[in-house]
C-alpha cells in the first residue's frame, strides 16, 4: 500500500464530526491499549511499522529511540491524533476516536508559551468534553482542577500567566490537566526534555503515582540511561521495534547498537544501569516534530 | 472653548451620534474577533476577508442601485463564501495557505474593482466601500450594524471555551474529538460578518486595523484571554469614539481618523508597557 492508502487515511482524519461527542463505552474484559501491526506513513515515507503492543490499565512504558524514531508519531496515532495506515488500535477495546478518557500531553517545544492563558486554565482545558458545548464550568469542574492543581504541586500557581512558568512546572501544569480530564491513558511526549535532574524526578515521580493511580502511562524519552534506571517497561523503536520488555532485554548491546547505530552502551554500575556513548554527543535533546 | 463644548457640539447633529453608535459597535465587535485573529497569527487572512466582500459589494450596489440594505446582503455572502474558500484552498491545496489566500483575496478585490468600473462616476463609490462613510450611517444602517456585531460578539463569547481549546492546544482539541474544522469555519465566518459590519465605518481598505490593531494593543497589556478580549474590545471603540471628534475637528476622513487613533494608541502603549507585558496582569 502506497499513496493511495495515506490519502484515504488523511481525508478520514478531516471529516466534519458531530458537536457534541459521546463518550465512547469501554467494552469490559478489553486490555487499555492494543496495537496490532500499526504502521503509519507519511505519502511515500514509512515513519512507523509493524508495531504490536498490549498493556493493562495502570501499566507504564516508556518508548525510546533516537531522533525520528517514530516516538510522537507512536503517540499520536495512539491518541487517535492521527490515523494508522496499517494494522489497529485499541483503547479498552475500541477505536481511540471518541474516547475522553486519553490526555496527551505536547512536547513543551510545541506549546505557544506567550498564549494568555493562566494555568488553571490550560487545566480546565481537560475538562471541557465533560462540560460540553456552551456550558460554562460548574462547582465540580472548579473543585477537579483546584484538586489537580494541588496533586502535582503547583496549586500556589493556578492563576499565574503559562508565560511566567519554568520547564519543570509546565510540565506538572499538564499532568495536572490530565488528571483533571480523568484520564485513564496518559500519553507524554519527552517530558523530560530540557528539564535539570531535580525537576526530572520530580515529574518522574507525578508520573508513577499516575500509574499507582491505575492510569495507564506511555513516556517517550530519548535519555537510554534514565529509562533504564527508572521504567520497568520499555519499547526500543526505531521506525519499527526493536525490542519490548524489561531494561535488561531491551537494551543488550545488539538492540541498542540496531536503534543507534555503534557508539551506544549500557554500563551497571553502583548507580544501576548507565548509559555511555563513544562519540561525544550521541543523541540530540530534542526530538523536534513529526 | 471647553472640553465640555469640544465634547458635546457635534453631538448636535444626528448622523454623528449615529456614526459614534456605529463606531462603537464596530470597535468592540473587531476587537472581539481580533483577538483571536492576533492570538492564531491570522492578521493575512482578515485583510483577504476585508478585501474579498469588494466584488458582493459591487453586485448589492448594481442590483440594488445603490440601496445600503442590497449592498450588505451581498457583501455578507460574498464574504461567508470567501471565508469557506480560503478555509477549503488552504486545507486541500497543495500550495501554502499564505500563498492561497494571496490567490483569492486580489483575485476578488480586481473582480470588484472591475466591477464597480462599469458604473458611471464610481470613484466616488468606490471610495466610499473601501474607506467608509461613517457619517452616512442611516438608522436602519445602524440597527443592521449593531445586530451583525452583537451576533459576533454573543457567538464569540458563547463557544469562548472551544475557540481557547482550539487555538492554544489543536492536539489536545483533537484527542478530545472537538470537531475542529467546524470552529474553524464558524470563526472565518465571523470574522467575515464582522469585515461587513465595519465596511461602512471604515471601509474594505482600513477594516484589518480594526481586527488587528486594538487585540494586539491589549496583547501588549495583559496575559489573560478574557482581559485580552474585554481591552480590544474598549480600545477598539475608544478608538472609533476619538476616532470621528478627530474626523470632525480636523477635517480628515472619519475611516482614515479612526484607524489613526487606534495606530496611535498601539504606538503608546508599545513604547509605555514593560517588555514583560504585564501591566494590568499583576492579580495573581
Amino acid at each position: 500500500m502506497s499513496g493511495a492508502g495515506a490519502t484515504r487515511a488523511r481525508r478520514r482524519v478531516r471529516l466534519p464530526r458531530r458537536l457534541d461527542p459521546e463518550h465512547v463505552a469501554h467494552e469490559a474484559g478489553a486490555p487499555a491499549l492494543e496495537l496490532v501491526e500499526v504502521g503509519v506513513r507519511y505519502g511515500e515515507r514509512s515513519a512507523l511499522e509493524g508495531v504490536s503492543l498490549r498493556l493493562d490499565a495502570g501499566d507504564l512504558l516508556a518508548v525510546v529511540g533516537p531522533n525520528g524514531a517514530g516516538k510522537s508519531t507512536l503517540l499520536k496515532v495512539i491518541a487517535g491524533v492521527l490515523s494508522p495506515s496499517a494494522g489497529d488500535v485499541r483503547v479498552f477495546g475500541r477505536p481511540p476516536r471518541g474516547h475522553i478518557c486519553i490526555a496527551y500531553v505536547p512536547q513543551r517545544s510545541q506549546v505557544d508559551w506567550a498564549f494568555p492563558v493562566s494555568v488553571s486554565d490550560v487545566v480546565m482545558m481537560g475538562r471541557i468534553d465533560h462540560l460540553g458545548p456552551l456550558r460554562r464550568p460548574r462547582v465540580e469542574d472548579r473543585t477537579r482542577v483546584a484538586t489537580a492543581l494541588g496533586q502535582v504541586g503547583v496549586a500556589h500557581l493556578a492563576d499565574r500567566p503559562i508565560a511566567e512558568l519554568s520547564g519543570g512546572e509546565q510540565q506538572r501544569m499538564f499532568l495536572a490537566r490530565a488528571l483533571a480530564q480523568e484520564a485513564e491513558l496518559v500519553l507524554l511526549d519527552e517530558p523530560l526534555a530540557g528539564l535539570d535532574a531535580p525537576s526530572q524526578a520530580g515529574i518522574l515521580d507525578l508520573i508513577g503515582s499516575l500509574s499507582e493511580g491505575g492510569a495507564t502511562t506511555l513516556v517517550t524519552l530519548h535519555d537510554v540511561g534514565l529509562a533504564a534506571r527508572r521504567f520497568g517497561k520499555i519499547l526500543l523503536l526505531r521506525g519499527r521495534p526493536i525490542a519490548l520488555g524489561t531494561p535488561e532485554i531491551t537494551f543488550r548491546p545488539e538492540a541498542l547498537h540496531a536503534a543507534y547505530g555503534s557508539g551506544l552502551h549500557l554500563e551497571r554500575t553502583e548507580g544501576g544501569l548507565v548509559a555511555t556513548a563513544d562519540s561525544s554527543c550521541p543523541e540530540r535533546v530534542d526530538d523536534g516534530r513529526v | 472653548m471647553g472640553v465640555f463644548e469640544v465634547l458635546v457640539a457635534p453631538l448636535r447633529y444626528p448622523f454623528f451620534v449615529r456614526g459614534l453608535l456605529a463606531a462603537v459597535v464596530v470597535g468592540t465587535s473587531c476587537g472581539v474577533a481580533g483577538t483571536y485573529i492576533v492570538l492564531r497569527g491570522m492578521a493575512f487572512l482578515g485583510d483577504a476577508l476585508a478585501h474579498g466582500v469588494l466584488p458582493g459589494v459591487a453586485v448589492g450596489f448594481l442590483i440594488g442601485r445603490g440601496a445600503r440594505r442590497s449592498v450588505l446582503a451581498w457583501a455578507l455572502a460574498t464574504a461567508v463564501l470567501v471565508a469557506l474558500a480560503i478555509g477549503e484552498v488552504g486545507r486541500r491545496g497543495r500550495l501554502k495557505e499564505d500563498t492561497a489566500i494571496g490567490i483569492v483575496f486580489v483575485g476578488m478585490f480586481a473582480l470588484g474593482i472591475a466591477l464597480i468600473s462599469t458604473v458611471r462616476g464610481y470613484a466616488v463609490d468606490l471610495a466610499h466601500i473601501l474607506f467608509g462613510n461613517v457619517l452616512g450611517v442611516s438608522t436602519s444602517d445602524l440597527w443592521i450594524t449593531a445586530a451583525l456585531g452583537g451576533l459576533v460578539v454573543l457567538v464569540i463569547l458563547a463557544f469562548y471555551k472551544e475557540f481557547l481549546v482550539i487555538s492554544f492546544d489543536p492536539t489536545l482539541a483533537a484527542t478530545l474529538r472537538l470537531p475542529s474544522g467546524l470552529y474553524r469555519n464558524l470563526f472565518l465566518v465571523l470574522v467575515a460578518v464582522a469585515v461587513v459590519a465595519s465596511l461602512q465605518t471604515v471601509g474594505a481598505a482600513l477594516t484589518l486595523a480594526m481586527l488587528v490593531t486594538p487585540a494586539s494593543t491589549a496583547y501588549l497589556l495583559t496575559r489573560r484571554l478574557s482581559r485580552m478580549m474585554l481591552l480590544a474590545a474598549v480600545l477598539g471603540a475608544a478608538s472609533g469614539v476619538l476616532g470621528l471628534y478627530l474626523s470632525y475637528y480636523a477635517g480628515i476622513a472619519s475611516g482614515a481618523a479612526v484607524v489613526l487613533v487606534a495606530t496611535f494608541l498601539f504606538l503608546v502603549v508599545l513604547c509605555v508597557a514593560p517588555r514583560r507585558r504585564d501591566l494590568l496582569g499583576r492579580g495573581r
